[in-house]
């Protein structure tokens, strides 16, 4: 098979000395940043991002080393979860759900043990899918013209709208927030300029870096003093740090089945692991929570959302490498990371660039199972590094982060524009507008608009263009039906909590 | 003429060199790339940095260093604003940024803001269709497109106003179409133009011959013509120019270096002394091959009225095309 | 209060934006719809929303007075270390931030002093020396080593 060999010749890329050591360092600050309270897979890759492009590492290692952050912070995302009931990002609530009392029942070490094992295995569905599925998905991705990235971008943002958060109008404002970032600098289409305000450094927009920088480190440090300002964490004791087969075959079926649903999730464009989790913790409970054991310490309650997070890291990188269409907002920054070394993420990825693509999914299998195994033994280490203190901590990423900022175009106009933007991330974030929506529109705002309008330049301004292949009607059916399914379930759910009620009686 | 030219020039650079030596020396020489990593300007940085080296013309070596921003834009203001005078720096530039001048999008500055050093290498414009389509010659094209210009569309990697465009609407001229009633689409970099080219949603391409030289062997497209004077050397060589098929379109993407405004004439001097001296060795023509550019080089003054003369002619080229009043 | 009061910023912000692209002229496009179109619409659908915002405002409950200082003070903090970054240097300029940053987050004077030195050495190390980003001397150390 072709992809048996590709793969192979990907794990020749992975097991140069530089890689490996690379993809040991990602596990490792991924996990921290994951274990970090507040910090997270984007936090991580947005911060390390900067260092790889000034280290000047070649890209397939840049990329494995921070997407070894990436997978590796969804991983560490449980561990602040489980014994300080703080979860480390949104991606982690679930996790806490059932992990915390488990920890309150002395079983933290297990606990940590099995959400390590359910990572593990959620993970490696997700690449055995990402190895296969990326490679058909890419080879008819040459068949995705302008209106096809235009349907897909609506796709996109109605994923967004549908699925995110509590509160609809928060996430439409955060996408509408993110497109009018993105309008900013050159037209790509016809040269004027827009809103650049005769300001030469913002003639090409704002610059990628500047903007997560702005908006995952400046904010994230002024919300870090809220935190600070009323921390006092009792941290539980761990004593036995393993788990039993039997524990691990119990959830078997769970874990198998969320990690599915993680990956599924997390190919649709538009969502990510707070929604993977969320989807597969309501579905276990709905299945076999017989008992109402959910929500107290039950295991299966801790499996579904960790392998489920995990599976989804994988499933968010297919459409990030087949169309350059980010899966999730952390894809979003490796999407960027690829665009900061001028490489144009697309369909021709997979022909132009094997090197990087293979190594790229070989160094995940590779980095799954490190990950595996150095967390068992550095379960302490990491429970150690949660009390690092902050008046080291913090300084020395918002320095990290800003050094990067400036290396992009050695200017100070950058540092300014980052610390402007954290003021404004810190205002959408404390008043509860989620991020994720923010940073899609940004970054999907040029693919959409520039997309429209090739379209209508091709077609000489016919709308007809919008459905004429069968990729766009595929597309608009997909769209109606994520509009569809939760207003069905919502009416099935309703239907059998009815029934359940007169067969009570 | 031109031998005798030369000979001065040559002349004046041995007695600019001998008069640097003990005079200026750039103590970190280095080479600003006006953009990200990876690009065009980052090319013709390392084609110089990497070729001194070889050569060992400089005691230190010189770094690239970049810049983005507005297609050279933000380097251009932050030379002439805050290092007018740094006489360690050479910065890289090309056809685009002329055009980018003589559209007035460089903020005020013109094109005698900046003391023009020299060009070095070029690409040519190349009209490049898919492997299966109907055309043989350019004007088997032309005459499809002069027909029916609504059936076709050109899709290249810039907006209205850049060299991609241009090229464009040099062809739907040659067709004898007004450029505005072509149907042209912009796409974000030649390699986006080329998969769209390939996925049949665009019909035609033009490109530039060295940049599309990784996917010429492919057997996935066609080239109809190469928008040079004459043919090119190697294996271009039997492909045809518009020029030799009856249309005289011709497109040079020169690439070069300009000086910042208040380096002394010394300076000047001993930077144009450096590059003549470059240029005759075997390490810079090897480095050249090796980044795909044609030979082109236009040294100190004769770069400086080349460039004044191009940016002039793109100021008529824009106000014809109603880009600029 | 304060959501409505950030509502009406996004209201402005995305009036702003409406009549900005509506301002916006080039001289042909390829397009029916033009640059004009998405800051119309992007503009459009933020000031629609922020109705809702503002009509329906969630209560916020923001930090103590003192937290609220404190995060003042880290964004003119890092306001000063943007203008500082050039003329004082990469090295005091970073250190001066890192001080006060530290303390902000509770350091001790010397553990604070301590990680400014630290913290801006080991980074300008690493990068200025290492891996040659031009970071800036600034002007004091700039006249001591007498470069041009």
């Amino acid at each position: 098979m072709e992809v048996l060999s590709l793969l192979g010749s990907g794990f020749g890329t992975v097991f140069q000395p530089l890689n490996l050591f690379l993809i040991f360092l990602g596990s490792i600050l991924g996990t921290l940043f994951g274990a970090l309270p507040g910090l997270g897979p984007i936090n991580g890759v947005a911060i390390l991002l900067p260092i790889c492009y000034t280290l000047g590492l070649p890209v397939e290692s840049s990329l494995i080393l921070l997407a070894g952050i990436y997978y590796g912070a969804e991983f560490g995302g449980r561990i602040s979860s489980i014994l300080l009931n703080v979860p480390g990002d949104a991606g982690a609530v679930f996790t806490t759900l059932d992990g915390y009392p488990l920890a309150q029942k002395g079983l933290a070490g297990p606990a940590l043990a099995l959400s390590g094992v359910s990572s593990f295995i959620g993970g490696t569905i997700a690449i055995i899918g990402l190895t296969f599925f990326a490679p058909i998905l890419a080879s008819f991705a040459i068949d995705f013209g302008p209106s096809e990235y235009f349907v897909l971008m609506i796709f996109a943002f109605a994923t967004v709208s549908a699925l995110m958060g509590a509160s609809p109008v928060k996430s439409l404002v955060g996408v509408a927030i993110g497109w009018i970032i993105g309008i900013v600098g050159v037209d790509s289409t016809t040269g004027v300029m827009r809103f650049s305000f005769g300001e030469a450094e913002l003639y090409d927009g704002f610059e990628f870096l500047t903007v997560i920088v702005g908006f995952f480190a400046v904010s994230e440090i002024m919300l870090m003093l809220e935190h600070h300002s009323s921390e006092n964490f009792e941290m539980p004791k761990i004593t036995r740090i393993y788990v039993t087969m039997k524990e691990i075959l119990y959830c078997k079926w769970t874990i198998l089945r969320s990690s599915v649903i993680g990956f599924v999730v997390g190919v649709l464009p538009g969502t990510g692991a707070s929604i993977a989790s969320a989807v597969s913790y309501t579905l276990e409970q709905k299945l076999v929570d017989k008992e109402g054991t959910f929500g107290t310490g039950d295991m299966r309650g801790l499996a579904a959302p960790e392998s489920a997070n995990n599976a989804c890291a994988g499933g968010a990188l297919i459409p990030m490498l087949t169309l350059g269409v980010p899966g999730s907002a952390t894809t979003a920054v490796l999407l960027g990371a690829l665009m900061l070394y001028n490489i144009n993420p697309g369909p021709m990825l997979f022909v132009d660039q094997p090197v990087l693509v293979w190594g790229l999914i070989a160094s995940m299998y590779v980095g799954n199972i490190m990950l595996l195994v150095i967390n068992f033994p550095l379960v302490r280490v990491f429970t150690k590094i949660l009390q690092v203190p902050y008046w080291l901590l913090v300084p020395s990423v918002i320095v990290l982060a800003f050094v990067g900022v400036y290396s992009v175009n050695a200017s100070t106009f950058s540092l300014g524009m980052a610390t402007m933007l954290g003021i404004l991330g810190y205002f959408l974030r404390k008043l509860h507008y989620p991020m994720a929506p923010v940073i899609l529109g940004f970054v999907l705002c040029e693919i959409m608009e520039d997309n429209l309008r090739r379209a209508f330049a091709i077609s000489g301004g016919e709308i007809n263009i919008f459905f004429g292949s069968a990729i766009n009607l595929t597309l608009w059916g997909m769209t109606l039906a994520i509009f569809c399914v939760p207003m069905l379930s919502k009416f099935i759910a309703k239907k059998y909590s009815l029934g359940k009620k007169i067969a009570s009686k | 003429m031109n031998k005798k030219l030369q000979f001065v020039t040559s002349m004046l650079a041995v007695v600019a060199l001998s008069s640097a030596l003990n005079a200026f020396e750039p103590k970190k020489p280095v080479c600003l790339a006006p953009a990200k990593p990876g690009g065009g300007f980052d090319l013709t940085c390392r084609l110089v940095t990497n070729s001194m080296m070889a050569a060992k013309l400089l005691d230190k070596p010189m770094i690239v260093s970049f810049m983005p921003g507005g297609v050279g834009a933000v380097a251009y203001n932050h030379v002439i604003g805050q290092r007018a005078n740094d006489p360690e720096m050479i910065v890289a530039a090309s056809t685009g940024s002329a055009l980018n001048i003589a559209q007035g999008k460089f903020g005020n500055h013109d094109e005698n803001s900046v003391k023009w050093l020299a060009g070095l290498g070029a690409d040519y414009g190349a009209v490049i269709v898919k492997a299966d389509a109907k055309w043989n010659t350019l004007a088997e094209m032309l005459a499809d497109l002069k027909a029916n210009p609504k059936n076709f569309a050109l899709g290249s990697g810039g907006s209205i106003g850049s060299q991609d465009w241009f090229k464009a609407a040099l062809i739907a001229k040659a067709a004898g179409i007004d450029p505005k009633e072509m149907k042209y689409v912009a796409f974000e970099g030649g390699g986006e133009a080329l998969t769209a080219l390939l996925g049949g949603h665009i019909q035609i391409y033009p490109g530039d011959i060295a940049e599309f030289s990784g996917q010429y062997e492919s057997g996935k497209y066609k080239v109809l013509a190469i928008l040079s004077e004459d043919r090119l050397p190697g294996k271009f060589s039997n492909l045809p120019t518009a020029k030799e098929q009856g249309f005289d379109v011709v497109w040079t993407i020169w690439r070069g270096f300009y000086l910042a405004p208040n380096v002394t004439e010394e300076q000047y001097n001993f930077w144009v002394a450096k590059i003549q001296e470059l240029v005759k060795t075997p390490e810079f023509a090897k480095e050249r091959d090796l980044r795909g550019l044609f030979p082109f080089t236009k040294i100190g003054k004769e770069y400086d009225t080349f460039v004044k003369a191009e940016v002039a002619k793109f100021r008529t080229m824009a106000k014809e095309a109603g880009l600029t009043k | 209060m304060i959501d409505r009061l950030f509502g009406v910023f996004l209201l402005l912000l995305g009036l702003f934006f409406i009549w900005g692209g509506t301002s916006l002229e080039v001289p042909f496009s390829y397009d029916p719809l033009g640059p004009k179109f998405f800051p119309i619409a992007a503009g459009g659908l933020l000031s629609l929303l922020s109705l809702f915002v503002i009509a329906k405002p969630k209560k916020i409950v923001f930090p103590e007075l003192n937290t609220i200082v404190k995060t003042g003070l880290i964004v003119l903090l890092l306001f000063i270390y943007q203008l500082t970054f050039q003329p004082l240097g990469f090295i005091l300029a970073t250190a001066i931030l890192v001080f006060f940053m530290s303390r902000i987050f509770k350091g001790t004077s010397l553990q604070a002093l301590g990680s400014a030195i630290g913290v801006s050495v080991v980074v300008y190390l690493i990068f200025g020396i290492a891996l040659d980003v031009p970071l800036p001397h600034g002007i004091i150390l700039d006249a001591l080593l007498g470069a041009s």
